[in-house]
């Protein structure tokens, strides 16, 4: 119980973050007191605001959902509230989770937990996104757990700019029933916590085949087979980039030289259509969000606009305003993409693209065990920096992390050190074949204790 | 003069951008030290705008452009698409799921009532008698009050970019459950 209590006055002491949209204390502390009946330890989760929690409003950050109470709870959510999971509160985010900075939601922006708390409403450390609430809620001391979704780097991104561990399964280990989608062949639920251990602890409880998700699989769970010292660890080249940063890359090569002590073999490998990932994530994932997009009509939920000229009339108007600018330029070139003059040219392109992004990676671990690669280009932007520049840093900070999503494969952020010149955090990135969950998390142990 | 201070300018940044590195001192060079260009040229023509694609784009979406600048990042995002016509897709299957070689177990078709109609209706903004309602239908959206096509299609000389801010608006308060 007192974890519980802990959890719920750090929510309240870090308010002026704004990592939560929905807090829901009383809710927390009746968990946690049936989990105590049932014999199990509680402890605090925060859960991102795209899950359904019956009776809770779920808004995905945005205002047309502002007013959304699901009256179901999502598969993940319950598997870890059944377990001794206590939900502090819904996780602020990134509007529809489409964003790498948790900064232009409907609720405000989701400010990292290094900011200057003098200055907090002028500026701030950007948390990184799209699941920034949550990140921030784990590098706070608001849960132990949280949950959050990962299609581009969303749960990977926030852990590294927050110093946390930030694990994103293979798909479809954990089951997406009540995960409002995004991109439904690439949304990964995944796990934030402060250690690799909780990481897999976390994962465990949650994942496995569900009758509601048929994209569901059963994870691997055996126990490590192979000892790091047979183990080859790839370094794809083309992850050094122009944008990565002095102090990113030698965390990088640390990380490397680390587990090259630990005993195991460390090899160049290329990845030559990395840089091609991001580009065809833009074409792929704008037609399935046009499409998943199209349900938000205003007629069985969400925003309704005064508008009643006609039906085409109300849902326009309905999305037009409650929907941000970044939801509407997905949607606008999604369906751009999907018309039927360019469809083939484009859409189609992208999906034949994705089959050679992720046979090329799925290639490179018949020859190496593991990749290692950092997660982001340098440590965590000033909101001011990223503005100034049109967020162009986002694509940027994408470049490393969505590849895995096109592969499905499982991969962790590493909060590995941290930066001499600004005291932030800096983070690598491991990478694993898919349903080697166990292998990457048991892997990113060793090296964490090892720094 | 001025001219010659940008190329060098640019130069100097692009030496920057591709130097070498170097590891932290006792750490062998494990990682490649030069960095690798992840530029990808650009690669055919974006078509310009005009008033019947972007009503045709508005009634597709039910989304209104807000702005030319909208618009202007639609063609900007189309610049980007057209970088994957660098790849050769000859005979390449498209990929829908991750899992598109695997069975995929099927469920028991067994009736199931999840929801009570109460559930179904309680998060409308407007009910009558247990049913949804909507204004009338089969009526086309209609065409806004037009776009400037020329700062549409001229962005990049004439468009003053606003990215978004979200500071100084009113914070919504979160609340308590």
């Amino acid at each position: 119980m007192e974890r519980i209590e802990s959890a719920i006055t750090s929510a309240i002491r870090h308010r002026p973050l704004n990592a939560l949209i929905t807090e829901t204390f009383d809710l927390a502390r009746h968990q946690a007191k049936e989990a105590i009946k049932r014999g199990q330890k509680p402890f605090p989760l925060v859960v991102k605001d795209c899950y359904a929690l019956k009776g809770v409003r779920a808004t995905c950050a945005s205002k047309m959902l502002k007013d959304y109470v699901p009256p179901y709870t999502a598969t993940s959510v319950q598997r870890l509230i059944d377990s001794g999971g206590c939900v502090i509160g819904k996780g602020n985010m990134d509007e529809y989770s489409m964003g790498t900075s948790s900064a232009l939601g409907h609720f405000g922006p989701v400010k990292n937990g290094l900011s200057n708390l003098e200055k907090l409403d002028d500026d701030w450390v950007v948390a990184g996104g799209s699941s920034g609430g949550p990140a921030v809620s784990v590098q706070m001391g608001i849960a132990d757990c949280s949950i959050g979704s990962d299609t581009g780097g969303s749960v990977r991104n926030p852990a590294a700019f927050t110093g946390v561990f930030g694990f994103k399964p293979t798909y479809g280990t954990i089951s997406r029933y009540g995960l409002i989608p995004l991109v439904n062949s690439l949304d990964a639920p995944s796990i934030f916590a402060q250690s690799a251990e909780e990481c897999w602890r976390f994962f465990e409880i949650a994942a496995g085949r569900d009758a509601n998700d048929s994209t569901s699989i059963d994870p691997k769970t055996s126990l490590l087979s192979k000892k790091l010292s047979d183990l080859v660890i790839g370094i794809p080249k083309e992850y050094h980039n122009e944008s990565l940063t002095d102090e990113a890359w030698q965390l990088w090569n640390r990380a490397a030289n680390i587990l090259t002590r630990l005993g195991a073999k460390v090899r160049t490998v290329s990845l030559p259509l990395t840089k091609y990932s991001l580009i065809c994530y833009h074409v792929a994932s704008g037609g399935d969000i046009a499409s998943n997009m199209a349900r938000y009509d205003s007629v069985a939920y969400g925003h309704r606009s005064s508008n009643n000229q006609s039906t085409f009339e109300l849902y326009s108007s309905s999305r037009t305003e409650s929907l941000n600018s970044v939801v509407k330029k997905r949607i606008h070139f999604g369906n751009y993409f999907l018309m039927k003059k360019h469809r083939k040219e484009y859409f189609e392109r992208a999906l034949k693209v994705r089959r050679l992004i992720a046979e090329e990676m799925w290639k490179a671990f018949k020859e190496v065990d593991l990749l290692l690669t950092p997660t982001a280009c340098g440590v965590a932007p000033l909101f001011s920096q990223l503005h100034g520049e049109n967020f162009a840093r986002e694509s940027d900070d994408d470049f490393y992390t969505q590849p895995v999503n096109m592969a499905g494969v499982p991969a962790v952020s590493i909060p590995l050190g941290t930066s001499p010149s600004s005291n932030l955090p800096l983070s690598v990135q491991l990478i694993g074949d898919r349903l080697q969950d166990r292998l990457v998390l048991e892997v990113a142990e060793q090296l964490y204790k090892a720094r | 003069m001025i001219n010659r201070f940008r190329c060098r300018c640019l130069l100097r940044t692009t030496i920057r951008k591709f130097a070498r590195k170097t590891p932290i001192a006792n750490d062998k060079l494990l990682v490649p030290d030069v960095p690798e260009s992840s530029h990808v040229d650009d690669i055919g023509e974006v078509p310009s705008f005009d008033h019947k694609l972007i009503t045709h784009l508005e009634r597709l979406s039910l989304i209104r452009f807000s702005s030319e600048e909208a618009v202007a990042n639609l063609r900007e995002s189309i610049r980007i698409a057209n970088r994957l016509k660098h790849i050769d897709v000859e005979g390449v299957q498209p990929m829908i799921t991750v899992w598109d070689n695997m069975e995929c177990p099927l469920r028991d078709d067994v009736l199931s009532c999840e929801l009570e109609r109460d559930e179904v209706l309680e998060n409308a903004a407007e009910t009558m008698e247990d049913y949804f309602v909507t204004p009338p239908g089969n009526i086309p959206l209609g065409a806004e009050k037009p776009l400037d096509l020329k700062l549409i299609n001229e962005w990049d000389k004439l468009g003053q970019p606003n990215p978004p801010d979200p500071r100084g608006k009113l914070e919504v308060k979160t609340n308590k459950k």
